[in-house]
């Protein structure tokens, strides 16, 4: 039998090809080629760990694959050095139309179970604050898509307030008591009783000062302290060797308090490499913060509007940095937010964009 | 007793590996520490606000926490000892140096107990002397939860030779029957030298050292009460919110009893050199005592 040159192989054929090759890798291994071309990550452990945790797949599966993946020399391992795909690994991650993720966008099942979760979210508060009579639909939605991006993308388990590997999440913002609850039910934290009133909101609030509400492992009750209370965590992370992070989930009105810029200057100072402070605000800001977080020596990643997408590239792109970093939120104007709230339609064409 | 504060740190550094303590850099109390344990001691220039945050960011990774510093300073970030540390029960140990108005008039602090009383779920301890406050910082180590401890910044006189402490029990320095004196932190040394001097008039007094003011040892304070019929409150305070306070609130209600008190009246910080100035010494306390002794 005689074979046809490579190159003269037409479009089905390469189809052909290519599906052939796809099946030669199993899910896991396309996930780490996938994330080692996207991102530089410090070392293998490092970029091991980090997918672990993003897509919740045990360390020693990905272990072994990755071993397969240099065998096969696809992937090339240096110790203590940024793990490469190699030339041949290029041409072969080509073929199988496998690209780096800012250029073609999240995985489509993580953004379509985001959105999923972020619907059923904002159904169940309109509810709760039309039926009590109480409570401001513009806080509590404000930090709702930042929470459940991160509780379900960053994989958070129960909160305990001793030392574990999970990151940490500081609240440093008041009156957000509905969004916590139903941020937490709705990503399977608190127990849903289908009961979800102002009373739940109370009792949870009640407890929290004694226990600690699951999932989340400080809330600040002052203004801007949240910030102060994880550079301690952070700080606590970085002198006992665990490699976990610490997000810290403020609103724009922190920023006129001096008490942040006490604390960003301490996380530079103190080289906080592993802490990460979400601001949400409608970008009426006083001064001019970017400039201030700059000069500190933080790493600034600003995202517009509420895209849940944009705020998981953010939330990659801190990752790999090697300073504090704080991606600043704009929702924009306040009026113009509750109006789009309530068009469900509009904000999920503006999810899968 | 600064001194025998960073000793006992460094033991207990030891004992505790997840010891930590962080301090204001440009005024670094326990250098002993810092030396011995460079890992577990953080240091950061910045206001006190800033040292309570990182404190309670270590407490909720599961570490303790000594936060020492100038009880003056201490009382400028008491919202958020109250918000942060008090509300969620943290493990931060606060120890304010007091500075004495024989060294420094202008920052000493006659509030720090006032303040910190109400700030739910702490505990308050006053050491009467170097060697009380050895036991007194290994029991406040040993348990859970916010505690504010003042510690003389001088090494004082010295009251005790060998004491054992226990949290919320008071020390009986001196048996007596005829009148309580009930005293804390340096004061104790004081109620001493007047009962030595009352016993001349022919009074037997009883000398108590509660060296925690909150909880408060109810049950010492009515055996007193009782047994005795007058008590004076001896303490390097406010007469307004401290310990006096503390006992005029639980007596009227378990055990009417006369009481005086010994304590700051009104403290500007000009003006006054010394104790005597402050009506703070044992010919005050005799005094006191002569008056409840009438009205019992």
């Amino acid at each position: 039998m005689e074979t046809p040159p490579i190159s003269s192989l037409g479009v089905s054929s390469v189809d052909v090809l290519r599906g052939v090759l796809r099946r030669g890798f199993n899910e896991n291994q396309l996930i780490i080629l996938r994330e080692l071309c996207s991102y530089d990550y410090r070392s293998l452990t490092h970029a091991l760990r980090s997918i672990s945790r993003k897509y919740g797949i045990p360390l020693s599966t990905l272990k072994t694959n990755t071993k397969i993946l240099k065998e096969l020399g696809i992937i090339e391992i240096n110790k203590g050095k940024t793990p490469k795909i190699t030339q041949t690994g290029k041409v072969v991650l080509e073929l199988i139309n496998v690209r780096p993720i800012n250029n073609v966008g999240l995985d489509y099942r993580v953004v379509k179970g985001l959105s999923e979760k972020i619907r059923l979210a904002r159904d169940y508060i309109r509810k709760t604050i039309t039926e009590s009579y109480v409570g401001y639909s513009e806080d509590s939605l404000s930090v709702m898509d930042v929470l459940i991006t991160l509780y379900l993308y960053r994989g958070y388990g129960v909160g305990d307030r001793g030392l574990s590997l999970r990151d940490k999440l500081v609240v440093s913002r008041k009156y957000v008591n509905p969004t916590l609850y139903t941020a937490l039910t709705v990503v399977g934290l608190v127990p849903d009783d289908g009961v979800l009133s102002f009373k739940g909101f109370e009792e949870l609030i009640q407890k929290y000062s004694e226990v600690g509400i699951p999932g989340i492992d400080f809330i600040s009750q002052s203004l801007s302290h949240g910030l102060l209370v994880g550079c301690g965590m952070a700080l606590a992370l970085k002198r006992d060797g665990i490699p976990a992070k610490v997000y810290v989930v403020g609103g724009s009105e922190d920023l006129i308090d001096e008490r942040l810029w006490d604390a960003v200057s301490i996380a530079s100072r103190l080289g906080l490499d592993n802490l990460v402070l979400i601001t949400v605000g409608d970008g009426r800001l006083v001064g001019d913060p970017i400039l201030r977080w700059c000069i500190s020596g933080w790493h600034v990643v600003s995202v517009e509007g509420r895209n849940p997408t944009e705020l998981l590239r953010a939330l990659n792109e801190v990752d790999t940095v090697r300073s504090p970093s704080v991606i600043a939120i704009y929702t924009g104007n306040n009026k113009e937010v509750l109006t789009k709230e309530y068009e469900l339609s509009t904000y999920d064409k503006v999810l899968y964009e | 007793m600064r001194l025998a504060f960073g000793k006992t740190l460094v033991e207990l550094g030891l004992k505790y590996k997840e010891l930590y303590v962080v301090e204001v850099a440009s005024n670094v109390i326990a250098p002993i520490f810092a030396e011995n344990f460079p890992e577990r001691f953080v240091s950061v220039d910045v206001g006190v606000q800033g040292l309570i945050g990182i404190a309670a960011g270590l407490a909720v990774c599961g570490k303790k926490v000594v936060v020492p510093t100038y009880t003056g300073l201490l009382m400028s970030a008491w919202e958020l000892i109250k918000n942060t540390i008090g509300n969620t029960r943290l493990n931060v140990k606060l120890v304010g140096i007091h500075r004495s108005i024989n060294n420094d008039h202008l920052s000493s602090c006659y509030e720090d107990f006032a303040f910190m009383r109400v700030i739910p779920n702490i505990v308050i301890e006053s050491p009467a002397d170097s060697v009380e406050l050895r036991c007194c910082l290994e029991e406040v180590l040993g348990v859970e939860g916010p505690v504010y401890m003042r510690v003389y910044e001088d090494e004082g006189e010295r009251v005790y030779d060998d004491c054992v402490c226990r949290l919320g029990v008071a020390n009986v320095v001196r048996d007596g029957f005829d009148v309580g004196i009930i005293a804390t932190g340096y004061m104790v040394f004081e109620a001493l030298k007047a009962a030595k001097e009352l016993k001349n008039y022919g009074i037997d007094a009883a000398v108590l050292d509660f060296h925690t003011i909150k909880p408060l040892d109810t049950n010492t304070l009515i055996k007193y009460a009782r047994a005795t019929g007058a008590l004076v409150v001896a303490e390097e305070h406010n007469i307004l919110g401290g310990l006096g306070s503390s006992v005029a609130e639980t007596l009227i209600k378990e055990y009417p009893t006369p009481t005086e008190f010994v304590g700051v009246k009104e403290f500007r910080g000009y003006g006054v050199k010394s104790l005597e100035d402050l009506g703070l010494t044992a010919s005050d306390i005799v005094r006191a005592v002569k008056r409840v002794m009438k009205v019992r």
